[in-house]
């Protein structure tokens, strides 16, 4: 009797396996169908939901108890609450981008497996009105676009998250171990050459739905943004994607941001289903399937090679990530994310005096915030 | 005993849900997080933007609204015709639906062809656009109110005024605005108390608007639109622990609680002057300055010495000239001092004098810049029913983001906002018909004051102290748990409109039910007297769960709980968001002011069936 108890609730216990997992940014759709095959080969069951601003959800639902969060959740490094999520350490992740690893680890701990990156800075070029402009440096690139007036580069200049990338090509990481500094010699440049960009590009679009719509209608030659556009160009406008463009101002090649996803497991929930969940994201064939699909880059280094082989398009961003650099991981990127984001507003308002005013203002927006 | 019962529980109810947070918040703050909230430079600075933006539009309101109703006092029809898409339509539409009349696709919109529109980085355009919607939406209640109290205006009177050769300027300074005059300053003061603590238009309008460097002094970014009410918002948002969540919605509520007190006390100088020393107390903890001081004593010797009252003139006018030449200097519990001031010294008389020959010009336009308003609304709307990229003027209207609307599970957020608005629709005429009776026959002026005073002390501010409270419970992201949220939000509203139906119920055939069978029959007489009053706080109940908006949008985090309000707004994004989908938006807007109207409608049909059945 006692054994018949035992495998009835074996039983019970493998037919209702279920795993709950949030997934968010691009390709819902694909994944569905992934998840999907999952649940037919090994009959766990996913429940499965589409959650927009998930970094900013996890934190809210976490303060109505644990019990309301996902199993599983797909968390950008920079802005993820690694104090709600079990450490990963001991999931094999051989095969896997070292610089994807080492996006999710903070304090010796892995808090995602990581599943792709985006690139933050792509130069796409209109082909129906500009020939293939690889190999101009990037202040050439301003000079055409001015030709075509307002619309003709559109870059982010006031975007949060494209500060980092000029940080960065004027030599600087955003945040160094655990320490937000804005009064460096690097960031000085790098805001100074955000406001020669302005002076020479002139505010087109505001925002960046404004700039996206530009592109796609086909109205401005060139644009800087993220790789997720991508699938969404495809087909709609002709577009091409220069090679990384050289900033000699800075002396250095266009650092682009690498934006890494990674499937997080929410504290007490790392069970049988789980793993398996996650053994199935890390597969060769679901990183290539997703990531084909979608222009994203495998966090595996070997599927991305492959896919390099075959596409043209992921071929011409292989030069982003050698020169790219990782969005921040550390606890106080969220603080970095809002002095850069309060700086901009100032700068774009041109209410100040000098670079060296705003940058002041923004360490100690950001040092309120610290303490 | 069960109407007894009733009428507890609905008390009960509304002070669990429309005080008890804030007294529970002053009982259990942290001491340090609420002098660190005082002393931030962030919340000053947003209750200075608070008072002007308030003072701003309520007076733009008032104004407006007394001078339409003067123009149309003969046409009361033509004003609902003028009237009626502010006034039916969601304000959380609405706002979602002029951000992309004035700032369309990236700037590209219908406004920026015409006037600047620049919102995202000129923060006085950012401030003026917000005043032009939020005075947009709140026209009709406003003009609704003036122009019923203008019915006791003698029209004989007026004839014959003008007969004998009276302006129009004179008919209204002298028969029109003294009659409407208690009207006139009681909306002025109460929009000023809501809109102290304003969010959805300048929120989903703005975002809290841009800034100079201003805008960086304190723990969060306060741009030119930055209510308290957004203020707490963003503590909300990005605020890691709750209790400096409770620290700051405590403080707004404090700050909230002591303007409505000024308000409700306006007519005695000695309360006023208390509240106002308690508020300038307040303000000094966190910001000291000698003219604050100064101010200070002054109130409290007015306390002894009430004559010298008629000298306070002064601090509202340096604080005006201090607010101009640098806006963050200002001490606004002096401005609040002015408001009431300017309230307490009106002189009817001295209007008298003034000549208004531009006011019914001023009528006529504000008519105009309603029914502009409201195609502009309706050309957006059009607009974004586009099978591709939107354009600022509609080019071509497509059937196709229906089709993609209901293939995004729109089917589910419409369940999931029936779930909210049916049960509001049986419970809240249940628990207000008692309240109503009550109000009615006792004639309570305690509980008509504590309702009015808890319906002023709502925002987001208050929803965050219910919201820390849940979470303690652990009841958040539940819809379930939000329906006695709203339900006790528009239960005091509910109650007081019925209440003014029971009144009109002859009171001779309740006495006789009262011989025949005691108060319980009695009340089942007015009960069943009262049916149309009832079916519209039905409706009332029913609008007040499908057009909830700040409460699921801070309490319900999973998608497939959302009710079609918070969808809507997703669909819409952000002011600078990557994705807007305006075409879903447009179909869903579509869809929900359909429901709407319908509802509207047939409701229209069943209250006048009622209405017969209650004369039979």
């Amino acid at each position: 009797m006692k054994k018949l108890v035992v495998l009835l609730v074996l039983i019970a216990t493998l037919t209702f396996s279920k795993i709950t997992v949030w997934f968010s940014w691009e390709g819902f759709e694909v994944f569905k169908d992934m998840v999907a095959e999952f649940e037919k080969e090994t009959g766990i069951e996913v429940e499965l939901y589409n959650v927009r601003k998930i970094g900013e959800k996890l934190i809210l639902t976490s303060r109505s108890g644990f019990e309301n969060l996902p199993d599983v959740a797909l968390v950008k490094n920079d802005t993820m609450p690694f104090e709600l999520f079990e450490d990963l350490s001991r999931f094999d992740l051989e095969g896997f981008d070292r610089k994807a690893v080492k996006a999710f680890t903070l304090d010796g701990k892995l808090y995602a497996v990581p599943f792709y990156f985006d690139v933050g800075g792509v130069i796409y070029y209109n082909r129906d009105k500009i020939k293939d402009p690889s190999g101009k440096s990037f202040e050439e690139l301003v000079r055409i676009g001015k030709r075509y007036g307002n619309y003709g580069f559109l870059v982010p200049i006031y975007g949060t998250s494209f500060f980092q990338v000029f940080q960065a090509t004027f030599g600087k990481d955003p945040i160094i171990g655990e320490k937000i500094d804005f009064l460096d010699e690097s960031t000085k440049k790098a805001l100074e050459y955000l406001e020669w960009l302005s002076k020479e590009l002139g505010k087109s679009a505001f925002g960046r739905y404004g700039q996206y719509v530009t592109f796609l209608k086909g109205e401005a030659p060139l644009f800087m943004f993220g790789s997720f556009l991508i699938p969404a160009f495809l087909g709609k406008v002709n577009f091409g994607i220069a090679e990384v463009p050289y900033v000699e101002r800075a002396g250095r090649y266009l650092s682009a941001y690498l934006d890494f996803k990674g499937f997080a497991v929410v504290k007490g929930r790392l069970n049988d289903e789980v793993l398996e969940f996650l053994r199935f994201v890390s597969s060769n064939s679901v990183q290539e399937n997703f990531c084909s699909k979608l222009y994203k880059f495998p966090a595996r280094s070997d599927v991305f090679e492959n896919l390099a082989k075959k596409d043209e398009i992921f071929e011409r961003l292989t030069g982003y990530l050698k020169y790219g650099h990782p969005t921040p991981t550390s606890k106080l990127s969220g603080v970095y994310y809002s002095a850069v984001r309060a700086m901009l507003k100032v700068f774009m308002k041109g209410d100040y005096e000098s670079v060296d005013e705003l940058l002041r203002l923004a360490q100690d927006f950001a040092d309120k915030e610290t303490r | 005993m069960t109407w007894r019962l009733i009428f507890s529980v609905a008390i009960a109810l509304v002070i669990s849900y429309k005080l008890l947070p804030g007294v529970a918040g002053i009982s259990s703050v942290d001491p340090r997080l609420f002098e660190s909230a005082l002393k931030d430079a962030g919340f000053q600075n947003s209750l200075r933007i608070s008072v002007i933006w308030a003072l701003l539009n309520s007076s733009i309101i008032v104004v407006l609204a007394t001078a339409l109703s003067w123009t149309f006092r003969s046409r009361k029809k033509s004003l609902g015709f003028i009237l009626i898409l502010p006034w039916a339509v969601p304000m959380y539409l609405s706002v979602l639906t002029w951000r992309f009349v004035i700032f369309g696709i990236g700037g590209d919109s219908i406004i920026s062809r015409f006037l600047p529109n620049n919102i995202v980085t000129d923060p006085v355009l950012a401030f003026l656009w917000s005043t032009v919607v939020n005075v947009w939406i709140s026209l009709p209640i406003v003009t609704f109110a003036i122009s019923s109290a203008s019915e006791n205006v003698s029209i004989e009177l007026l004839e014959s005024a003008s007969l004998d050769g009276a302006t129009d300027s004179e008919l209204f300074l002298n028969v029109y605005f003294p009659v409407i005059f208690p009207t006139f300053s009681g909306w002025f003061l109460m929009e000023f108390v809501r809109f102290v603590h304003s969010f959805t238009v300048p929120y989903l309008l703005t975002e809290g608007g841009p800034a100079g460097k201003w805008g960086m002094v304190g723990y969060e970014f306060v741009g030119s639109t930055t209510t308290l009410g957004i203020y707490n918002f963003s503590i909300f948002k990005r605020s890691s622990d709750l209790d400096t969540l409770v620290a700051y919605s405590t403080l707004t509520f404090i700050v909230v609680a002591l303007i409505v007190m000024i308000w409700l006390f306006r007519k005695k100088e000695r309360m006023v002057l208390i509240f106002l020393i308690t508020l300038e107390l307040i303000w000094i903890f966190g910001k000291f300055s000698m003219l604050s001081a100064v101010f200070l004593v002054f109130a409290f010797l007015g306390i002894f010495l009430p004559r010298i009252l008629k000298f306070g003139w002064i601090f509202p006018i340096v604080s005006i000239l201090q607010a101009l030449f640098d806006f963050f200097s200002f001490d606004p519990v002096m401005m609040v001092f002015g408001v009431w001031l300017s309230m307490r010294e009106f002189d009817i008389g001295k209007v008298r004098k003034l000549k208004f020959p531009l006011f019914k010009v001023l009528g006529l336009s504000t008519a105009v810049f309603s029914v502009v308003g409201s195609v502009l609304v309706v050309l957006s709307i059009l607009s974004t029913l586009s099978n591709g990229i939107p354009e600022p003027l509609p080019k071509s209207v497509s059937f196709e983001p229906f089709k993609r609307l209901f293939e995004d599970g729109y089917a589910v957020y419409l369940r999931n906002t029936l779930f909210l608005s049916i049960p509001l629709a049986l419970a809240v005429p249940f628990l207000a018909f008692p309240v109503s009776y009550y109000l009615s026959r006792k004639r309570s002026d305690f509980l008509m004051t504590l309702f009015l005073t808890l319906q002023s002390l709502g925002g987001i501010h208050m929803l965050s102290l219910v919201y820390s409270a849940y979470a303690k419970l652990g009841i958040l992201n539940d819809l379930l748990w939000l329906i006695p949220l709203i339900g006790a939000n528009i239960l005091p509203k509910v109650s007081v409109s019925t209440k003014g139906f029971i009144d009109e119920v002859d009171r001779s055939v309740e006495d006789l039910a009262m011989m025949d069978g005691g108060r319980s029959l009695a009340m089942r007489i007015v009960l069943r007297l009262s049916l149309p009053a009832i079916f519209v706080s039905a409706i009332l109940g029913f609008s007040a769960g499908w057009n909830a908006f700040l409460a699921p949008m801070m309490f319900l985090v999973s998608e497939d709980r959302y009710p079609v309000s918070v969808k809507l707004y997703d669909y819409a994004g952000d002011l600078m968001g990557k994705y807007p989908r305006w075409d879903l938006f447009g179909a869903g807007t579509v869809v929900n002011l359909l429901v709407i109207f319908a509802f509207f409608f047939l409701s229209r049909a069943v209250f006048r069936t009622f209405e017969e059945s209650a004369r039979g």
